[in-house]
This record gives structure tokens, C-alpha cells and sequence, in this order.
């Protein structure tokens, strides 16, 4: 152990720093300030100036047309975007379907599908949870037959973030219903523009539009949409999950927006006829999880250094993260809405989308949309408690 | 930064971890209220290994640093080590070798890293609750020496040292200096104040004793600083130590107690307290973590409030682990001979010193 700063990841920072701040537009910044619900323009707008960049994926390997970087140069590309205000990524297609696709992929499909993905031309939804496989997600029942060199796709996704913008889906479906349930599941791809998908819209409690359920209606899809071999979707499920967990679960740059967030309006807001600022109570909790954040970042350090990754730990430590930092990201979204005093209940739907919003303060914006939201962070990526069945399972065999 | 140990520090890790298996195992004790009588072959054991120099820099003749410390640390943890180690080890020796007057610091430092002298830091008083800067003890300038007078509370290994390193006020500068105080000296007076985890304290009070100065009045913050700072990492290394320890104990026992025809592990709420205890572990590990990174740290205040928080969030995680410990135990969690309740006790102690959880974060916060 040995924890000197390195002076080449204080370089990388800087340059990091410099090439975002080139390619962040004023739009874009008060985008990913506000963090309402993701467009598509935005999300293809992003992705392309960071492909220009030469950082469309900065964590795939140079090979994968990526830049190679390690996991602490990773950390700290999300730290720069963080505090830059820099907006959402696709997570689904960089973070989740891009290592499937490096691993898994054929060289064919490789060539098929990367480009799109780094350029942004390509933005990705993930069709995992059904309406009776959530937490229990290997018991899913959409299936998925082999005919005439293709596949034919039966069922029904929901929760599925993004579906309404996305132009490809990946998905689990079922292909061998006679083995155990995670035997005969299979990965694939789907084309959103494909006869046979409908998507319909939920509107979650934060009156907006993430997520929907998407139905498969004899879907047809070629033979090389399957990824992996037939029978293989739940490693590849699983391989995926883990770095969600830790990538995406364990948002560093929402925990990070939101402590910047919070300092923002404790500067405006006031209490006792004081700045929040200077309220003691205040000032406990803020600085507690301002601490637990450090503490996340601590955490997603060692992961990605690989240390954590020995024995026993290798299995429980995604789930711990993921534990942690939905737990301390909520309690973030909480305290900001609490310290908006008067304006934390009010109702202040995405000004790009509606014009029929109040007129507030540009600190309020977003915040306590993001509190009611950000009670999905302990459902999705597979439950809190969920996580604790496999955390509790894993170390002590029981 | 790296977090794998390297070859040596592997090495270090597993020397401490045979010792402490060796020699602590968690036999029920009789009585545990000074029942851990001060065992000076344990303590020259230590001395011998150059484990009590730890904390103190290669400058003067330690060798490591925080990382070493910390190593030692989990593992002491682990055995519930009753020598005096944190008060005498890490927070007198830390204090020692923060201060600027060779030759005195360096004499003390030979002699207590051999084994041969052992120290204690009296700095906390009254009410004071691991805030550095209260302190009403004085010291004089008396006929061309120095006499030292006040009262000293939770100071850890009194009974047992043969010199007191001390804060106090310097009457004509504005601060607080080191000094070093003899036990034996007239006008010392040690009230022991046997600790509820069976290691020992006691109340000090000196009464216009003769003091030599390690940190004049411009030198003692800082060095108590540096003292808090190598105390709140070894509480957070040996919380670490604790917490994984608990958590195995109340893995085995569920998974063997039946009740309802069934072992306790098959019961979800019992599985996710367990998880509970994992997840607390991991997340102490990762707070040992930013105290480690944080002797990195130059600006002052960040550096407060870090430890400050890792001295926080490692009290709390340690009440609500050694808390969910017991209860998962069911009645044997209050029985004196199963070692679990000894963790609780030990818990105290560390909340305690350096100040509890809620005086860390009122910390940190000043601090933000």
C-alpha cells in the first residue's frame, strides 16, 4: 500500500480537464447542471464531441477503440466531468453494452456495432427486468426461437430507461426453456426500429419520462444479433452487472454533482434568519456525507486498482459499493431538497420540455426532481436487498 | 497509490497476524475488569519486532509509517491486544516524535522503542473530548527550571508509565507546549481508571512537577495534531480489525445455533444484518483508506476534516457492528465468556478516545 499521489495522474487530470472544458458547450453544461431526464439530441450531441476528443470510450482497451485508460484514470475522467457539469453519457451503450460487445462480439459484429456506439450515432437501452423477473431476474419469460437462420422474439421488458430514444436494445430472452433458468437465457440485439417493438411510456413519481415498458411482438432478428454463444446470456449478464454496479450504480459524478449542488444552495438558502451555510445542524450532515462520498471514491479506487478483487471479496465487494453509494446518493438528494426550505416541495418540471413550469431560481432547478428519482437508486441494478442475499451468501457458503 | 501490500508490508502483515493468533487467542477471561494484567514479556515482545515504532518517522529511527501502522493495527484489532499499545505505541510515541527538542525526544524515543521505558500521553481533560486546544494545564518557569500543574483524563496506560509526555499552557507565550514529566516524580499523582474492555487508564494530576520541554509554546498544536492524526488511523486499522473479526464470529455462530427447526443463517433478517456487518467492514476498510491517503494531504483544513470524518463514520460503524453482533447472538451475547461482548466493551473505548462519532463530525464540519 502506498497512497502518494501519482504526479502522472495529476497530468492526466489536467489534460482531462482541458480537453472537456474545449468541447463542453454552455447548453450542455447546464444539461448536466440540471440532470433532468436524458434527451437523445444531448446524448448524441455528448457522445460525438467526446469521440472527437478521442475519448468516445476512454476505458475500452486501445484495441476496442478505446484510449486505453486504467480504471484510476477512468475515476478521475469522471471526477473532471463531474465538476465541469458535463452531462449524461449512454451509459448502456459505453458502460454496459460496449465491454459485452468487446468480449463477446465476433469481429463481425465488432464492426458492426462500435463505430456507432463511440461516435454516438447509436444511443443503447438495456432490456433485462420483465414484469415478473425484477429482482429475480433469471426467471425471465421472454423467449426467444430459432427459425430460418434468425430468431423470433416473444415478450415483454419493463423499466427499460431511455427505450423511447434509444436506436438499439440489448436483451435477455430465453432460448432453452428445458435447463436450469440460467442456462437458457441468451444475449441479444435488437434494431428499435424493428416491426414488432412497441414502446410505451411510464411517468415515474419525478413527473418525468426515463423509463417504459417495450413489447416484443414476433420480433424478427438475424442470427448475429445473438451475442456470445446460445445459453450464455447470464454470464454475460452477470459480467455487465458487475461493472454496473460499480460504474453505474455507484454514480461518482451524481454523488459529486450533488455535494457541489448542495454547497450551491446552502449559500443562498437560509435558516434561523442566517446562511444554511453557517447552521450547525446543517453543516453535520452535509460534511457526513461529503465524507461518505470521499469514502465511495476510496472504495471505487481500490476496485478498480484490482486490490479488492482477491477471494472472498471478489463477490461481495460490487454489491457493497453498490449498497453504499445508492444509500449515500438518496441521503444527498434528501439534504437538497430539504435545505430549498419553502421551494423543496414545489413542483419544477424540466424547463427544455415544458414552459408551463413556476419560475424559480436557477439553484432550484432539478433538485427535487432528482430526490423523488433518486428513490429508484436502491431498486435498479438489482435490489438493495438483493444485494445483500449476495453478499450474505457468497463469503460464508451458506 | 496502490492498495496491495507490497512484499515487505505482506510480510509485516503476516508476522503480526501468527503473534497476535499465538498469543491472544479469545479465551473467556475470569473477571475482565483489570483482568489483562500489563505482561511485560508481551511488550518487549513488541519492542523486539520494532513494532512500537511504527508511527514514529525513519527520520528518528522508526521505520515504516502510517501504512505500517495500520497493518499492525487490524491485526491488534483482531486479538484484542490488551498492552497499551494505542496510548503508548501510537498516540505517545506519535506525540514524542512530533516534537523539535533533541536531545530529550530523541533519548525517550530510544528508550521507549526498545521496550525499556514505557510512555503515556496525558493531553485530554475534562469536557474536552478529543479537542486538542482545551487545556488548562500550566507550566512555569520556577527557579530555572520548569513545574507543570493540572489534571489529566483518559490517559490510557497510566498505571503502568514511567513518563508522561504532557500538554500545556506556557504562561507567558500564547499556546500550549510538550513536556515530559517522570512518573516518580514528587507531585505526580495517577488515579487508575481501569477501562471497561479490561485495559488501563487513569486520571493524572500534577502538582507543580518538574517538566523538561519537547515543544515550546510555536510547536506543540502542531505536534498534537500529528498525534490525533496518527491516533485516528489507528483506531480506524484496528476498527477494521474488530469489525471483520465480529462479522466472522457472527457468521460461524448463525450458521451453527438452530431455533425452529432450522440454523439462524436460513433467516432472511439475520442474513442481511450479516450483509450489514460486510458492507460496514468493507466501508471501514475504504475510511482506514482516506485517513491513509489524507498524511498525503497538504491544505490543513481538508486534512482536519478528513480524519476528523474517518474518526466520525469509524465510531458509528463500530457501535452499529459490535451492536448488531451481540443482538444476532441473542442471550449468549451478554455472557462473558463468549468473546463478542468484549468487542462491544473495546468499542467504548475507542468512541471514547480522541473524542466520540458525534464530537468528530461537530469536527469535520467546522472544518467544511
Amino acid at each position: 500500500m502506498d497512497f502518494r499521489p501519482d504526479p502522472g495522474d495529476e497530468q492526466f487530470r489536467a489534460d482531462v480537464r482541458a480537453l472537456l472544458e474545449r468541447h463542453l458547450t454552455e447548453e450542455l453544461m447546464l444539461a448536466g447542471k440540471r440532470r433532468y431526464a436524458p434527451k437523445q439530441a444531448q446524448l448524441r450531441a455528448w457522445q460525438s464531441a467526446l469521440f472527437e476528443a478521442g475519448i468516445g470510450a476512454g476505458h475500452w482497451a486501445t484495441g476496442d477503440g478505446g484510449a486505453g485508460w486504467s480504471g484510476r484514470q477512468r475515476l478521475i475522467f469522471d471526477e473532471e466531468a463531474a465538476r465541469l457539469h458535463a452531462p449524461y453519457i449512454n451509459v448502456q451503450g459505453i458502460t454496459l453494452f460496449g465491454p459485452v460487445l468487446n468480449r463477446y462480439g465476433t469481429e463481425a459484429q465488432k464492426e458492426r456495432f462500435r463505430a456507432q456506439v463511440l461516435d454516438g450515432r447509436a444511443i443503447w437501452c438495456q432490456g433485462f427486468s420483465e414484469p415478473n423477473a425484477g429482482s429475480d431476474l433469471a426467471s425471465l419469460r421472454t423467449s426467444a426461437v430459432r427459425e430460418n437462420g434468425g430468431w423470433r422474439i416473444n415478450g415483454q421488458k419493463i423499466w427499460t430507461s431511455q427505450a423511447d430514444i434509444a436506436d438499439w436494445i440489448f436483451l435477455l430472452a430465453r432460448t432453452d426453456p428445458s435447463v436450469k433458468k440460467q442456462s437458457g437465457l441468451s444475449f441479444f440485439v435488437a434494431d428499435m426500429r424493428s416491426p414488432g417493438i412497441t414502446v410505451r411510456p411510464i411517468i415515474s413519481i419525478d413527473g418525468q419520462h426515463h423509463l417504459n415498458e417495450v413489447f416484443f411482438e414476433n420480433l424478427i432478428v438475424p442470427e448475429d444479433n445473438l451475442i456470445g454463444a446460445p445459453g450464455q446470456g447470464w454470464e454475460v449478464a452477470k459480467f455487465l452487472l458487475n461493472d454496473e454496479r460499480i460504474f453505474g450504480s455507484a454514480d461518482l459524478p451524481a454523488l459529486l454533482g450533488l455535494v457541489d449542488r448542495i454547497a450551491e444552495i446552502a449559500a443562498v438558502e437560509r435558516r434561523d434568519g442566517r446562511p444554511l451555510y453557517e447552521d450547525g445542524e446543517f453543516r453535520v450532515r452535509f460534511s457526513r456525507l461529503e465524507f461518505e462520498v470521499e469514502m465511495i471514491r476510496m472504495k471505487i479506487l481500490e476496485i478498480v486498482s484490482g486490490a479488492a478483487l482477491g477471494g472472498a471479496r471478489l463477490a461481495v465487494v460490487g454489491s457493497a459499493i453498490k449498497i453504499q453509494a445508492t444509500e449515500t446518493y438518496m441521503a444527498l438528494a434528501e439534504l437538497a431538497t430539504w435545505a430549498l426550505g419553502d421551494m423543496g416541495p414545489v413542483f419544477v418540471p424540466d424547463p427544455e420540455r415544458s414552459s408551463e413550469g413556476p419560475s424559480v431560481p436557477a439553484h432550484v432547478e432539478g433538485v427535487t426532481t432528482k430526490y423523488l428519482y433518486s428513490r429508484a437508486a436502491s431498486i435498479y441494478g438489482g435490489t438493495n436487498e438483493v444485494q445483500r442475499d449476495i453478499i450474505a451468501k457468497a463469503p460464508f457458503g451458506w | 497509490m496502490r492498495f496491495d501490500y507490497s512484499d515487505e508490508q505482506a510480510l509485516l502483515k503476516d508476522s503480526v497476524q501468527r503473534y497476535i493468533e499465538a498469543t491472544y487467542p479469545l479465551e473467556p477471561r475470569a473477571s475482565h475488569v483489570c483482568a489483562a494484567p500489563f505482561d511485560s514479556q508481551r511488550w518487549h515482545d513488541l519492542a523486539e519486532m520494532g513494532w512500537l515504532l511504527a508511527v514514529v518517522p525513519e527520520s528518528h529511527g522508526g521505520f515504516g509509517g502510517p501504512v505500517e501502522a495500520a497493518i499492525i493495527g487490524e491485526q491488534f484489532g483482531r486479538g484484542l491486544v490488551a498492552e497499551p499499545f494505542l496510548g503508548s505505541g501510537v498516540l505517545a510515541l506519535a506525540l514524542l516524535s512530533a516534537c523539535p527538542n533533541d536531545p530529550p525526544v530523541a533519548d525517550l524515543l530510544v528508550r521507549a522503542g526498545a521496550g525499556d521505558t514505557i510512555l503515556a500521553a496525558a493531553v485530554g481533560e475534562t469536557g474536552g473530548r478529543g479537542w486538542i486546544d482545551l487545556c488548562s494545564a500550566t507550566v512555569a518557569q520556577r527557579d530555572g527550571g520548569l513545574l507543570l500543574s493540572g489534571t489529566k483524563t483518559l490517559v490510557l496506560g497510566a498505571p503502568h508509565a514511567r513518563t508522561f509526555i504532557v500538554s500545556a499552557r506556557v504562561d507567558d507565550a500564547d499556546g500550549i507546549g510538550i513536556f515530559a514529566v517522570e512518573a516518580h516524580a514528587p507531585g505526580v499523582t495517577v488515579d487508575p481508571m481501569p477501562l471497561v474492555d479490561g485495559t488501563s487508564a487513569g486520571t493524572v494530576r500534577f502538582e507543580s512537577v518538574a517538566a523538561v520541554q519537547l515543544a515550546d509554546a510555536a510547536h506543540g498544536h502542531a505536534a498534537l495534531v500529528a498525534m490525533t492524526e496518527a491516533g485516528v488511523a489507528a483506531i480506524a486499522a484496528e476498527s477494521v480489525g474488530i469489525i471483520g473479526k465480529v462479522t466472522e464470529l457472527t457468521a460461524e455462530y448463525i450458521g451453527t445455533r438452530e431455533q425452529f427447526g432450522a440454523p439462524l443463517s436460513q433467516f432472511q433478517v439475520l442474513r442481511h444484518r450479516l450483509a450489514d456487518m460486510v458492507v460496514a467492514g468493507e466501508m471501514a476498510r475504504s475510511a482506514l483508506h482516506v485517513a491513509l491517503a489524507a498524511f498525503e494531504q497538504a491544505d490543513v483544513s481538508t486534512r482536519a476534516r478528513r480524519f476528523a470524518g474517518v474518526k466520525g463514520w469509524t465510531g458509528e460503524t463500530l457501535r452499529r457492528v459490535t451492536g448488531a453482533a451481540l443482538q444476532t447472538h441473542g442471550g449468549m451475547g451478554l455472557a462473558e465468556e463468549l468473546p463478542v461482548g468484549r468487542f462491544l466493551q473495546r468499542m467504548l473505548v475507542l468512541d471514547a478516545v480522541l473524542g466520540s462519532a458525534e464530537d468528530n463530525w461537530r469536527r469535520a464540519a467546522s472544518n467544511a
